[in-house]
Formats: structure tokens, C-alpha cells, sequence
């Protein structure tokens, strides 16, 4: 057996094994809940069903609409959110690891930020911006904002000296260190933030939403919890599992793509 | 791929002592003195260093560990400013890295960059020179060419072997055209057998290249084998303790030069400069 073959029937194997625990998983949901009959704790089978009729297939036919009007709002916003504090926050963190005396200063409070729960926020974002979909920008940003911020410090501060005096050493201008030095070598701190922060982002919008409840998953779950209609406040919790799952492949896809290197630097020892 | 044993890799320059003594000074330090401060209180790392090294020459330092070695080189190079003391560089006082000095650290994975490629690490230093764009690929070509790493050049750093990744280093050195080149313990953390390859092209380099070479060097025999002057230097904090003439012949051979009575004799005399308290 070739070694191709051989390492694809191995990873067909994982996979197989993943699927099953999975599996495994569901049965015993079902058939918990099967014979706990709790109205509150509806069949999986019947949430999917459900999950895949409101946003997916139904009698009408391709639920796009509604998908578009629920779903894209909270994608939007918590993305774009995530996106635009990461912008800053990198932009900052790498100005404020580069200064040893920026660091040394701003670190306790950025640290204090970082501390407050971001949903503890949420008060004071509505009292300046409103119940609108600004606020719940700026609310995300403003959560997501600290983890990267924090992480890209770190990933600056930790930036092997050497590689800093190698570039002293053959007069690369400064502007070149900081996009073709500094960012690589702190990109895998880096992503560490944006992974902690794409969390927060979803967090954040589902309680923004909850609070203004207007548009998004988030309002749709709490407006279905409101009425009683728990299998649909099910359905909109396992919708918000899907999108979450999905941002973490998504992130991951785009991170071994960008740290390839790292991993293969890693992997060699010396 | 060089072999160590191969003669017809041997340097061959003749009487290249006479024709360097004459030359003029590239490089030279006087009366280096540096202290640092660590946990509040003052340590000297050098006591007192001249060192003159003249065009065309590898002059090799040697000292026991910890001596200061590497802040010397780093002063010289201009990446660390000496309490007192200057450096000059063809007459001129240095502030700062001067743009005919090129430095190969002594810990190579940490001084190439992991997320670029053999040619891009080589052409980095490059980028702000007055080269065209194939100018550039050119001179990188001839780098990767001289030091024979011609096949790696899509590879990544860690992709390849110490000895490899060293070489990416000089090449990258090369690339830049200094007059001077100051290495610090490049050979360190190679293999042997590597150490003799990497020494022989240090020699091909200065020959080829013209090149003013200045060796960090722990290693008694390769400081002998390399060079025209050795500088022995005392334990911390350093001075120097003395200054080697080496006339052995050129070209140098590995196995013929090392088995040569007078290479025994001066790898003698150094490596009691050594030995002393």
C-alpha cells in the first residue's frame, strides 16, 4: 500500500471516527429528550427539522429571504466589527510593542479593559448610539478590540532581538520591518487574539440583538423564547452553533495558510 | 557539493602575506572599554582592545567563553556603542552600522527570517539598494551560486540543515557587498565535517570577493587554519593578550596545513594564551 493511499485512508479513518462520536452524540440527545418529553427540551431531529425549514428548504420553497433578513445582519456586524477592531488593534498593539516605555505604561490599563466583561458595556454603548445596528458595531469592535490588542503586544514584545539586529545590522528602513519583519513575526500571537475575539464577537451579537431585539439571529431567538415558541428559539440556537462553527473554520483555513511557515519552523528542532 | 578532501577546492594565493601587510587599515578599534549595568550594578565586559585589521585580511579572534567576544564584534559592527573607545572604518569614526560592514551571526535560525524563502531572505537585504528588479534576482543568483545553495532557493530556512541555513546567512552577506565582513562564531553550531566545507568557503569568499574578513571564533584551530592574524584575546574582563603573526602557507588544505609542524606550533601557542588564568 502507498504511503498516499495509506495517509488518506487514515485521515478517512479520523474522520469516520469524528462522524461517529457525532452520531453517538445525537442518538443519545434524542432519545434523552425522547423520553424526558420537557416541552422546553425538544427533539434534536425536530429542531433540525425545524432549523432546516425556516432557513434552508421549507413548503415555499428556498428560504433565502428569510435567511438574508436573520442570518446576514448578525454575520455583518459581528464580522465587520471583529475586522475593524482587528485593524486597530494590530495597528496599536504593533506601535505599543515596539516602545518599551509605551508598553510598560499602557499595559495595566489595556489589561483593565480587557478585564471588564464586554456585555457590561452594553449600557453605556446604548445610552450613546441607540438600539440601531451602529451600536452593535461599535459594541463588538469595542469587545473584540482587546484580546488582539493585548495579543499583538505580546507577539511584538516577543520578537526574537536578533531578528531585530539582523535588519539593524543591514539597514532595513523601518518601514520594511514593520510589515516584512515585525507582522510575521508576531502573526501567530496574533491570531491567537482574533481567534479569542471572533468568540466575543458572536457573544456580543447575540445580547446586543437580544437587548434591541430587531433583526439577526439573536432577536429571532429571543423573540421566538418571548412567545413560546421554543422549538424555534431551539432551532435559532443550533443556527448560531452552525455560524459560529462555520467562523472557526474559516478563521483556521485562513491561519494555516498564513502561519505555514511558523508550523514548519516549529516542527524542526534546531 | 564540496568535499573536505578534495585539493581542488584548496585556496590558491600565493604569497598573500606580503601583499596584505602593505595594505591599509579597513577596520580598526582602539582602546575599546565597555561596562554594562545589570541588576544595578556596573560590570566590565572589555577592559582594553585595539585591534587593526588591514584590507584583504581574516584576521580570527579567539577567548575563552564568556570573555566578551560577541559585545566586541557588536561594537565593531557598530550595533552597540563601547563606553569608551572608537571603531574606524577606512579612517572614518563609526555611529551606527556602517554600510561597508556585513555581519553573519553566530545562531543562524534566529537571524534568517522562518516566513520567507532562501532567494527572498537573500534579496531582503537588497531591497533598498539602487538595484532593478533583476538586478536584484541576479545578484541573489550569484550569492545562492557562490556559497552553492543554488538548488535551495525556493526552500524555506527551516527546510534545510544548520550548515545549509549558514550558508543562506553568508550568502546573504555576499549579496549585500560589504568590503568588511565580521562574523561572529559562525561555525558554532555545525557539524564538523560542515565546520571544514563552511571554513574552506570563507577562504573561497575573501579570495573571490576580495573581502576583509574579521572571525569570532572559540575554535583554536580554525582561527589558526583561517587566518593571517590571530588576536588571543584574556578572559573577562577581555584585553588583548596577544597578537599571532600567522605565516603558514597559502593556499590552505584541510588535512595538509593542519598536519603541518608549524600549524601545531602556533595552534600551541595560541591555545596557551588560553589556558592561563
Amino acid at each position: 500500500m502507498s504511503s498516499r493511499r495509506r495517509a488518506v485512508l487514515g485521515r478517512a479513518n479520523d474522520l469516520g471516527w469524528q462522524l461517529a462520536v457525532l452520531g453517538a452524540f445525537f442518538v443519545v440527545w434524542e432519545i434523552v429528550t425522547l423520553l424526558a418529553a420537557n416541552p422546553y427540551f425538544p427533539r434534536p431531529s425536530m429542531i433540525f427539522a425545524r432549523l432546516w425549514s425556516t432557513w434552508f428548504v421549507s413548503e415555499d420553497g428556498l428560504e433565502f429571504a428569510y435567511s438574508a433578513e436573520t442570518i446576514l445582519p448578525s454575520v455583518a456586524v459581528s464580522i465587520g466589527g471583529w475586522l475593524v477592531a482587528a485593524v486597530l488593534s494590530i495597528a496599536v498593539g504593533i506601535g505599543i510593542g515596539l516602545s518599551v516605555r509605551a508598553s510598560w505604561m499602557l499595559l495595566p490599563v489595556i489589561n483593565f479593559m480587557r478585564s471588564i466583561p464586554p456585555p457590561a458595556l452594553l449600557p453605556i454603548m446604548i445610552l450613546l448610539l441607540g438600539f440601531g445596528a451602529d451600536m452593535r458595531f461599535a459594541l463588538v469592535a469595542l469587545g473584540c478590540a482587546w484580546p488582539i490588542l493585548l495579543n499583538t503586544i505580546d507577539g511584538v514584545r516577543n520578537i526574537d532581538r536578533a531578528l531585530l539586529e539582523t535588519a539593524t545590522a543591514y539597514h532595513i528602513p523601518k518601514s520594511r520591518r514593520f510589515f516584512r519583519i515585525v507582522l510575521p513575526a508576531a502573526s501567530p500571537y496574533i491570531f491567537s487574539g482574533m481567534r479569542i475575539s471572533i468568540s466575543i464577537s458572536l457573544i456580543l451579537i447575540v445580547i446586543a440583538e437580544s437587548i434591541s431585539g430587531s433583526e439577526g439571529l439573536g432577536a429571532h431567538i429571543l423573540t421566538a423564547q418571548r412567545r413560546f415558541q421554543i422549538l424555534d428559539m431551539w432551532a435559532g440556537i443550533a443556527m448560531l452553533g452552525i455560524v459560529g462553527y462555520l467562523y472557526s473554520i474559516l478563521l483556521i483555513i485562513v491561519e494555516n495558510r498564513a502561519l505555514a511557515w511558523h508550523r514548519g519552523a516549529r516542527g524542526k528542532s534546531a | 557539493m564540496e568535499r573536505v578532501h578534495d585539493l581542488s577546492n584548496a585556496e590558491s594565493i600565493s604569497s598573500t602575506g606580503t601583499a596584505v601587510a602593505a595594505a591599509p587599515l579597513a577596520l580598526e578599534a582602539r582602546r575599546i572599554h565597555h561596562e554594562y549595568v545589570k541588576d544595578r550594578t556596573a560590570s566590565t565586559a572589555i577592559e582594553d582592545i585595539s585591534i587593526e585589521v588591514r584590507q584583504g585580511e581574516v584576521v580570527c579572534v579567539v577567548g575563552p567563553s564568556g570573555c566578551g567576544k560577541s559585545t566586541l564584534l557588536r561594537i565593531l559592527a557598530g550595533l552597540l556603542t563601547p563606553t569608551s573607545g572608537e571603531v574606524l572604518v577606512g579612517d572614518e569614526l563609526v555611529d551606527g552600522v556602517p554600510r561597508s560592514i556585513g555581519v553573519v551571526f553566530q545562531d543562524y535560525s534566529r537571524s534568517l527570517f522562518a516566513w520567507m524563502t532562501v532567494a527572498d531572505n537573500v534579496e531582503f537585504v537588497l531591497r533598498h539598494s539602487a538595484l532593478s528588479k533583476s538586478e536584484r534576482r541576479e545578484r541573489v543568483a550569484e550569492s545562492l551560486e557562490a556559497v552553492g545553495l543554488a538548488s535551495a532557493a525556493s526552500k524555506y530556512p527551516w527546510e534545510l540543515s544548520g550548515g545549509m541555513q549558514q550558508r543562506v546567512a553568508i550568502a546573504r552577506c555576499l549579496a549585500y557587498r560589504p568590503t568588511i565582513m565580521l562574523m561572529d562564531e559562525p561555525f558554532a553550531s555545525v557539524d564538523a565535517q560542515t565546520r571544514f566545507e563552511l571554513e574552506d568557503l570563507v577562504l573561497r569568499v575573501r579570495r573571490e570577493f576580495d573581502m576583509t574578513i574579521l572571525l569570532v571564533t572559540h575554535d583554536i584551530d580554525e582561527s589558526v587554519y583561517l587566518s593571517d592574524r590571530v588576536v588571543a584575546l584574556t578572559g573577562s574582563p577581555s584585553s588583548v593578550c596577544e597578537v599571532f603573526e600567522n605565516d603558514l602557507p597559502w593556499p590552505r588544505q584541510q588535512i595538509e596545513t593542519r598536519a603541518q609542524p608549524r600549524f601545531v606550533e602556533l595552534r600551541a601557542q595560541v591555545a596557551s594564551t588560553l589556558v592561563k588564568p
